[in-house]
């Protein structure tokens, strides 16, 4: 593996070999960062006119451009900053560090067309939602939710009704990546789903790939939603707090050290079982809340050294108390939480290599306890799984010049698994049960990768990634080539290519499929094979300057292979029979088999002006085929979705008065209906076959095929408004939200039932919500 | 798996999220009643059985009774050369033609055509396996579990192995049958159904097949008693084990989890058309 990275590397060396030039080359290289916090801002396009030559500015804020010597203009530009123009004399190497301020309102832009361009991005299928956005756009009882607003974007459909679950490109919520400053976050999901862990309050950044996979990624099939978040004030202390229907939140950031070190903690938890405490009887007691809490800091050593130590911790705790008059309590709890802690340091080797270092934790665990008590009696049970991850990551990033930037690096991830952990004690019986599965892997990832402009029109991002997992002696190692093409047809229009393969080699066994947190993490085995993917896309991106929009439209094809399907009546809790003898193995309830997507993609979206928002549109197929499931035929999965619409509008009505509406359109899910009902006779050598007797049968029902039914469509308009009051301290804001305006009834699932005289049956529905209002208040300084 | 709806629903009402059932507003497939064909031929077989019922469709009224027989059908049995029509019998309620009438033999593909004079049609084929294994080795102990002046639980466990062919993929379905001796009527023994399982030769062609049956038997002291198994090997056609398995398997699902479906073969209707080479042997305990 070390000789194929180094022939790589070796490769990449030679293709940006410098040309022998007679001119002298001079490098300006820093950090962007915001005027007043310092915090440094990603993705800052930092372009010189005279040379047609550009860079943007890294995950952490750094960049690096190289260029002949001579007195040059450099344009600054960020969405939602006010752009910078700098005369630089370039006849040495520059370090410098540029500071661009937020765009107030009522600012005019000058030139703010050399922004983000879409059309000149080399990568495809990365969509970015500003913070900004999510936080004004309206959600579910006015918790804002960056899932769900990620459900909106084209390409990405939810599952059902209220859920944060991700499908992007027809891929499972299992085959996401969910990076929080790069660990890895396993369950996503508060209550039972319908809320995510991310309201934006912590985060800087994010960012999802759903195709066109750059090599630095790796481990799942169908999207990366990498999060970022801030680093905390500089200057001075701000903060935020927030009072909503369901839950109360802060923020607070500042400087520990002037200039040199600041803190970001912020905080939320639901109080609903606190509210309903004094109204429950002391006999029976139950509730059920969740909270999270994320935190930063960072220490900036000195230019070429900076330290950041980030970390999210949450939990989720559903639980039932009972006091009887006999002397008999009971306790019944579901627990579930994620934590995760970064540890990174950045440094900047010369003024053209950059690398950042970062230990990286991450943990999921769920458990469930029950305890019964009467008298001296005792019964103790205790049922818990998790996946924990220590990870260190590497990653240079290095501009030899304006052709080319290079990322390379290695993942390397210790995964401890415990699939279960079962104890019970009790003193009726003696036979006491303390049971315990350990799992531990390695997975390794390698790779580089080289954004390279090949002519003034045809730039590329051609990378390589080399993934190994091991588990007990089993290894795989698993090369993945990645590609992207971006050709300017005009200024402001080009076309893209991209294709990527993708290895999995962590399973999700769900039993439900609607995220619930007794879903459980599984690694690749010697009998269960990594999933595979690979996809190809071709698009055309359009930036409309004048207009301040970005269009882009993409098709692509995806085909997985060796994902995995549960087999018929399978159950993956262990709990619901822990005594049986027989264990049954999940790797013999699983099922491999293959996916077929592909569709086409429509997104305009407007980042930045009194009116932003985006319109997206999807048509799409998703297919499957598992040969232990129907009968080995392929059938629709249940969320192909043929069409699916989002539209997104936020509007600065005035200063102060800011409106929102959303509204989703999607073609109802593919479910398996009852038809009809039928005896069906087994052979039943016993009885005879001659005829004597009726083998007895089984009254079983009539599906037709497989998905064949289709739900009806979901849409759904949601509208909101805030009002924002500055006062001298800070700024305080009101929302009302209406979610739901005009009360469709979205069917949550279906059953037979009777109609009103119980003499035929209907098909009945079950909705989840109304039309539901809700109202929050948050004061920021 | 009960009690996760129950927390997850629970967990809906604490938050006030107030579900509504209504009507659908989606249309319903409209279904009529279909035929309901079961087959399965054996060259071991004394007679080739067809039963036919209807079913009955769920979102429209039709008054079809689900277990009835169609006594008025057509049917007819050929294996390409010979078309032979099968006669209902009233008593047993299914159609049928003797195997020395028309014999079933190994490797002949049959096609199966009930017609009604209703007008409808289904047909379905079945392509008989080779011959079954040669022999198979059956081997039991039990223990007595728990034994009073009143019950007597006696827990069997039964390994059963055959070699299998090399070559092809082979699907094989057991069925132990009990023999129990009755107490009021020594002299009768009567037959009981003891589970049944399905397995294939995957990954395992040409070697041993091998399964281990667990068998509880909680009796009344003195009354009637297990004097042995017949176990019943079949050696089957694709049809036929697809359709046992998915018998094995149903579930008619619920929100969160999808249906399984029962397996067919046959064509403008429902059931199964299969075939099997079987092999029984009998052990006394």
């Amino acid at each position: 593996m070390r000789s194929l990275f180094s022939i790589c590397f070796a490769g990449i060396l030679l293709l940006t070999a410098l040309p022998a030039t007679a001119q002298q080359k001079y490098t300006i290289s820093g950090y962007v960062q915001e005027k007043g916090s310092q915090e440094t801002l990603p993705g800052v396009v930092i372009y010189v006119p005279k040379y047609k030559a550009g860079t943007s500015s890294n995950s952490y804020g750094f960049y690096s451009i190289t260029l002949p010597a001579d007195t040059i203009e450099v344009m600054v530009n960020y969405v939602g900053y006010v752009p910078q123009k700098h005369r630089i004399v370039l006849d040495k190497n520059i370090s410098l560090n540029f500071e661009i301020s937020v765009l107030v309102m009522k600012e005019v832009v000058i030139e703010a067309d050399k922004s983000e361009k879409i059309s000149d991005d080399v990568q495809m299928s990365t969509i970015s939602v500003p913070i900004e956005q999510i936080k004004d756009i309206p959600a579910l009882m006015g918790e804002k939710d960056v899932l769900k607003v990620i459900q909106l974007l084209p390409g990405v459909q939810k599952g059902s009704e209220g859920s944060s679950g991700i499908y992007v490109r027809g891929g499972g919520p299992d085959q996401n990546l969910i990076l929080l400053d790069d660990a890895t976050v396993y369950n996503a999901s508060h209550l039972f789903g319908f809320f995510s862990l991310f309201n934006g309050d912590a985060l800087k950044s994010v960012e999802l790939v759903k195709g066109g996979f750059p090599a630095r990624y790796g481990g799942r099939l169908s999207s990366v939603l990498e999060m970022r978040m801030k680093e905390g004030s500089k200057d001075s202390l701000h903060g935020e707090a927030g009072i909503g229907l369901i839950s109360s939140r802060f923020v607070l950031e500042g400087p520990i050290i002037k200039n040199k070190a600041s803190f970001l903690v912020s905080a939320r938890r639901t109080y609903i079982d606190l509210l309903i405490k004094p109204f429950l009887k002391e006999e029976n007691k139950f509730g059920y809340y969740f909270y999270d809490m994320n935190a930063k800091a960072n220490y900036v050593l000195n230019d070429k050294n900076k330290f950041y130590i980030s970390g999210y911790f949450g939990n989720d705790k559903a639980y039932n108390e009972a006091k009887e008059a006999n002397d008999y309590t009971f306790n019944a709890s579901l627990r579930w939480g994620n934590a995760t802690a970064t540890a990174r340091w950045n440094h900047q080797w010369g003024n053209k290599l950059f690398s950042n270092t970062s230990f990286i934790f991450a943990n999921y665990t769920m458990a469930i306890d029950y305890k019964e008590k009467q008298g001296t009696d005792e019964f103790k049970l205790h049922y818990g799984s998790g996946i924990r991850d220590f990870s260190l990551k590497q990653d240079f990033d290095w501009a030899p010049n304006t052709d080319h930037y290079v990322r390379m690096g290695f993942l390397s991830t210790y995964h401890y698994f415990t699939p279960s952990a079962f104890v019970i004690s009790s003193s009726y019986t003696p036979d006491n049960i303390n049971q315990e599965q350990h799992i531990e892997t390695i997975e390794n990832g390698v790779y580089i990768e080289d954004e390279w402009k090949m002519t003034d029109r045809l730039k590329s991002n051609i990378g390589f990634r080399l993934s190994h997992f091991s588990n007990r002696g089993k290894n795989y190692v698993k090369p993945e080539p990645r590609v992207a093409l971006r050709y300017m047809l005009k200024e402001d229009l080009s076309v893209k290519g991209s294709f990527a393969m993708m290895n999995q080699y962590l399973h999700l066994l769900s039993s439900t499929g609607v995220g619930l947190p007794t879903d459980l993490w599984v690694p690749t085995t010697n009998k269960v094979a990594p999933q595979q993917s690979w996809q190809a896309a071709a698009g055309v991106a359009k930036d409309w300057y004048e207009k301040k929009l970005m269009i882009s439209v993409e098709g692509y094809y995806k085909h997985s292979t060796s994902i995995l399907g549960y087999k018929e009546g399978a159950s993956f809790l262990v709990i619901d029979d822990p005594n049986d003898n027989e264990q049954v193995s999940w790797e013999d309830n699983v099922t491999p088999g293959q996916a077929w997507s592909y569709g086409g993609e429509f997104l305009i979206q407007r980042k930045f002006g009194k009116l932003t928002g985006w319109v997206g549109y999807t048509l799409s197929w998703t297919q499957m085929q598992f040969d232990s499931l129907n009968f080995g035929e392929k059938f629709y999965a249940r969320y192909d979705r043929r069409h699916d619409i989002s539209v997104v509008a936020i509007y600065k009505l005035k200063e102060n008065i800011t409106l929102s509406g959303t509204w989703v359109y999607g073609t109802g899910n593919a479910i398996t209906l009852p038809t009809g009902e039928y005896e069906a006779t087994p052979h039943d050598p016993g009885s005879g076959n001659t005829g004597q007797f009726q083998p007895y049968p089984y009254y079983v029902q009539d599906y037709g095929k497989k998905n064949d039914f289709r739900m009806a469509p979901y849409h759904r308009l949601d509208f909101g408004v805030q009002f924002h009051h500055k006062t001298k301290w800070g700024e305080r804001t009101f929302e009302a939200s209406v979610y739901n305006v005009y009360n469709r009834k979205n069917p949550f699932y279906y059953y037979v039932g009777y109609n009103s005289s119980g003499t035929e049956r209907k098909l009945k529905q079950v909705s989840l919500f109304p039309v539901l209002p809700s109202v929050s208040w948050t004061f920021k300084f | 798996m009960k009690t996760i709806h129950n927390i997850l629903l629970a967990a809906a009402a604490i938050f006030g999220l107030t579900s509504c059932e209504s009507d659908a507003t989606v249309d319903v497939p409209e279904t009529k009643p279909k035929l309901v064909v079961s087959s399965f031929i054996s060259p071991q077989d004394t007679q080739v059985v067809v039963r036919v019922k209807r079913s009955k469709p769920i979102f429209q009224s039709y008054n079809v009774n689900t277990s009835a027989s169609v006594a008025n059908a057509s049917v007819s049995i050929t294996n390409g050369s010979t078309t032979m029509q099968l006669n209902y019998n009233s008593t047993g309620e299914y159609y049928g033609v003797s195997a020395t009438l028309f014999p079933i033999t190994a490797g002949t593909t049959y096609t199966l055509t009930v017609t009604t004079p209703e007008g409808e049609t289904a047909t379905a084929k079945t392509t008989v396996p080779g011959v079954a294994p040669a022999a198979m080795n059956v081997s039991y102990t039990y223990v007595v579990e728990d034994s009073n002046s009143f019950f007597v639980s006696r827990h069997y466990t039964i390994t059963i192995n055959w070699n299998d062919f090399s070559g092809q993929s082979d699907l094989y379905r057991v069925v132990p049958v009990q023999l129990v001796k009755s107490v009021i009527n020594p002299t009768d023994t009567f037959q009981l159904r003891a589970g049944e399982f399905l397995i294939s030769d995957a990954n395992n062609d040409g070697g041993t097949i091998q399964d281990k049956i667990d068998f509880y038997n909680h009796i009344a002291q003195g009354s009637d008693t297990i004097v042995g198994f017949d176990f019943y090997l079949m050696r089957s056609s694709p049809e036929y084990y697809l359709y046992h398995e998915s018998l094995l398997n149903y579930n008619s699902g619920d929100p969160f989890s999808e249906p399984s479906l029962i397996y067919t073969n046959i064509t403008g209707g429902l059931g199964v058309f299969g075939s099997y080479q079987q092999l029984k042997k009998r052990v006394f305990l």
